[in-house]
């Protein structure tokens, strides 16, 4: 037996391999640690990769919009316009035409030429294509008459009827509208601009990988803002652990932190950077549409048949009874750990609204009385929910609200049977009312006046149902037909009370956003309000 | 032999075909995929054009002749939510799989079959109790938690490694480490029960009275002989490695194949599942395949028996 193999002998080759192995790294290179020209962001979540305006949501922001300048920008504290692309921006014509005065001598990267008035007109009229899917399509295809250029600098958009919200489809946050080069897309296509997108903004795409990474280089004397790092790699990392192992080997340099894992961020001193009161989050209670949509469900319990008043009475207290039958203070105190608050109720109304009250709470967790009001609406055995647990943007814990929400309903008699499903392709299913009744968490971004935003998720012609659409079609158009700042912020306010009255979603509060950030940010202006990654060429 | 390989390799084209018509069906079972295409104004003759566009209104069995037909040459269609077509999304992750799975097949072969060899050959002692101790953690761990453990050390506590992400060849060491860890608990215990049982035959015995060296006696005699259920394990294992794991990839944010898959099934991209699935099928058909005929030719009563 000697000899051949004995344990020294074994030992001593396994020793070697072994450590061949774990010493590779430090022969080769001491660590992975980011260049200190390099900014890391690490991103929980992306959408469609599409950095399109026509295309897009809201999910791409977090990755394209420093690629781009909007026409009209925010001031980061007050959220105010500011000059952007456009330095004035003018109706006439009782509001039915715009006039944008371009910015002379902003290019576009890699040499495609100087941002005209052309660029502008092609990027609004992709809009009115038959496939065009992004939140403001429907607004150009209703509202938009033609757009003329004058001249090179000048861009005259021409509508239907006269529409005070234009401005705010084309501002840094929430407007949709990133500005292309014409030229660029209908030389290489759109699906290779797709993947390479070419802008005038304060970072040029280099290379990436869909569903992984993308860089970016600061682009020199750039009209706007030079951004302090060379360098820019946003990463998509959903896994909530793994960020935060990133943030504290230093790999990355900003990422979401929320949960446990702000906790764990704390104690690992990290520096936390808070955008306060960000996304507004709530329950969709899907099925609440119109009978022209797959999604109708006058036979759901929390839906009711608008035919019959008896069954939207019951339909009302079932929804109430969802409201009841949630701990918010819980999910505040324990998944938020405090960053979040009561007021305002959800659905869009923030502090710096017009009309925004701090009386709108969200109702209080009584399980008793949601019990009592199920049995009054006739469901006192309880009733079954679809729910899809997802993680979408604005709400990267939107799994663990769900599931919280959940045990809560499951309290009261309300059984959930989950279908989880990526908001990649649920939320074009959403857009279409046809997630078989499905609820989900939503967490909603900033618009300039909360009606704004109804008109795209409330009323029947909108791109999104992200509440309940119908009862108030006509509530929203005399708002939107107000052009009296004061008497439309009073009309908002009376519809603010419907809503919050009609129970139509389940409230939740408003989160704030918190992220950890590496010792190389020393400061990041992000916009307030805002609760996506943003402004990355303001971090220094 | 001729005939056998040929019988195997009938086999293997009819397990394609039955796998490709439960895909093809399983995906169309799962939902609509126009209801994802389409923006919510269309209308309803938008959505027909484009379900005829996408051959969608034909009858099944069309459709799914379309499918294989194309599936042959290599075209999928074009993934739902990326909008590019699902082979160029595969060919882009499958060098990160190849990687990791790679590494974690190396790190498998270097350390499962010499430790479980000498488990084998020093049967009761100390190497023997702690290796067998390590095969028994190595399976019972789950990786996502072994995967933590090693970021947090390696990763934030020594600074050593990268925590996640591929780029250099340090980045695929500790998902790498993670995917072959539970491997080798496999490897290496069967290769020492297959060690165990040959070392005792009446053959192994016969070297040793012959004289022969104690190291030709274990390598060339006893494990060669062993070796046949490990190349079957081993050539199952290399493809499932090969095939990346899910959890290692989400923990270490590997863009591999295993992440896109499963975003795939999450977002109902019905083009990369049936792509990936297809794929995947044909890799273990032909490896299996190619073990049969291993096992063949190294022992010809497999053949004759067949």
């Amino acid at each position: 037996m000697a000899g051949s193999i004995n344990r020294r002998a074994f030992l001593k080759r396994a020793g070697t391999a072994a450590a061949a192995v774990m010493g590779a790294p430090l022969i080769t290179r001491g660590r992975a640690s980011a260049a200190n020209d390099r900014l890391v962001a690490a991103v929980g979540q992306w959408g469609t990769k599409t950095p399109f305006a026509w295309r897009t949501v809201q999910a791409e922001k977090p990755l394209w919009d420093c690629v781009y300048d909007s026409l009209i920008m925010r001031d980061p504290k007050t959220f105010e316009y500011r000059p952007g692309l456009a330095t004035t921006f003018q109706p006439s014509n009782e509001m039915r035409t715009w006039t944008f005065k371009l910015r002379p001598g902003v290019k576009f990267h890699e040499g495609w030429g100087e941002l005209t008035a052309e660029d502008v007109k092609f990027t609004v009229e992709q809009n009115l294509k038959p496939d065009s899917g992004g939140g403001s399509a429907p607004f150009f295809r209703s509202q938009l008459d033609r757009v003329e250029t004058p001249d090179k600098h000048t861009a005259v958009m021409h509508f239907k009827n006269r529409v005070w919200e234009v401005p705010s489809l084309f501002t840094q946050f929430v407007g949709y509208q990133n500005t292309i080069s014409k030229k660029y897309v209908e030389s290489v296509g759109e699906e290779k601009a797709a993947l390479h997108p070419i802008g005038t903004g304060p970072y040029r795409h280099v290379e990436g990988r869909q569903g992984d990474y993308h860089r970016f280089e600061g682009v020199p004397n750039h009209w706007r803002k030079t951004p302090a790092f060379k360098e820019l790699v946003i990463r998509r990392m959903p896994e909530p652990a793994t960020r935060l192992a990133g943030l504290r080997a230093g790999e990355i340099d900003i990422g979401q932190v929320f949960g446990d894992y702000l906790d764990q961020a704390l104690r690992a001193g990290l520096r936390i950077q808070e955008a306060p009161q960000a996304a507004c989050y709530w329950v969709i209670l899907s099925g609440q549409t119109t009978p022209d949509r797959d999604d109708y469900c006058p036979t759901c319990p929390w839906a009711g048949d608008p035919n019959d008043k008896k069954s939207l009475e019951n339909a009302r207290k079932v929804r109430v009874a969802m409201n009841l039958g949630v701990n918010k203070k819980a999910i505040v105190s324990a998944l938020w750990k405090g960053k979040g608050a009561e007021t305002p109720f959800s659905y869009y109304y923030y502090p710096f609204h017009k009309g925004y009250s701090t009386d709108w709470k969200v109702p209080s967790y009584d399980p008793d009385r949601a019990k009592r009001l199920l049995a009054e609406a006739g469901h006192s055995g309880g009733f079954e929910v679809r729910v899809n647990p997802t993680v979408m943007a604005y709400a990267l814990d939107g799994p663990d609200v769900m599931e919280a929400v959940v045990l809560d309903w499951e309290k009261i008699g309300i059984k959930a049977k989950r279908f989880p499903e990526m908001i990649s392709t649920f939320g074009p299913k959403s857009r279409n009312r046809k997630t078989n009744k499905t609820h989900w968490v939503y967490g909603s971004p900033p618009f300039d006046e909360p009606v704004l935003a109804w008109n795209r998720i409330i009323h029947s012609k909108g791109a999104f149902n992200l509440l309940c659409e119908g009862p108030f079609d006509e509530d929203i158009e005399t708002i939107m037909k107000e052009f009296d700042a004061d008497k439309r912020a009073r009309l908002t306010r009376d519809l603010g009370q419907k809503l919050y009255d009609g129970h139509y979603g389940v409230m939740l509060g408003i989160k704030s956003i918190t992220w950890a950030l590496s010792k190389k940010v020393a400061s990041w202006q992000t916009l307030a309000y805002v609760p996506v990654e943003n402004n990355y060429e303001y971090v220094s | 032999m001729q005939r056998f390989i040929v019988g195997r390799l009938i086999q293997s084209v009819v397990s394609m075909f039955v796998v490709s018509i439960v895909v093809f069906a399983l995906v169309r079972l799962s939902g609509d995929p126009i209801q994802i295409m389409m923006p919510a104004e269309a209308t309803q003759k938008d959505i027909e054009l484009m379900r005829a566009s996408l051959g969608l209104d034909r009858p099944w069995p069309v459709q799914y002749w379309r499918f294989a037909s194309r599936a042959v040459q290599g075209d999928f269609g074009r993934s739902v939510r990326f909008r590019r077509p699902a082979m160029d999304l595969i060919a882009e992750r499958y060098g990160a799989t190849l990687e990791l799975g790679g590494l974690a097949v190396l790190i498998v072969i270097v350390v499962a079959l010499p430790v479980g060899v000498y488990s084998a050959v020093r049967r009761g002692s100390a190497l023997d109790y702690t290796a067998r101790a390590l095969a028994a953690l190595g399976q019972a761990v789950p990786p996502f938690w072994l995967g933590l453990v090693l970021v947090l050390i390696f990763g934030v506590l020594l600074h050593l490694l990268p925590t996640s992400g591929r780029g250099t060849p340090l980045h695929v060491l500790l998902p790498g480490i993670t995917l072959g860890w539970f491997a080798v608990a496999g490897l290496m215990r069967l290769t020492r029960s297959s060690m165990l049982d040959v070392l005792g035959s009446e053959y192994v015995k016969l070297a040793r009275i012959k004289g022969l060296p104690e190291r030709q006696v274990i390598w060339k005699h006893a494990f060669k002989n062993a070796a046949l259920p490990v190349v079957t394990f081993a050539a199952l294992l290399f493809v499932a490695l090969l095939n990346g794991s899910i959890i290692v990839e989400t923990v270490f944010g590997w863009p591999g194949l295993g992440l896109l898959v499963i975003e795939a099934v999450d977002s109902r991209d019905y083009p990369i599942v049936q792509a990936v699935v297809l794929c995947l099928s044909a890799m273990y058909i032909g490896v299996n395949l190619l073990v049969d005929v291993l096992y063949a030719y190294l022992n010809p009563k497999i053949r004759y028996s067949s």
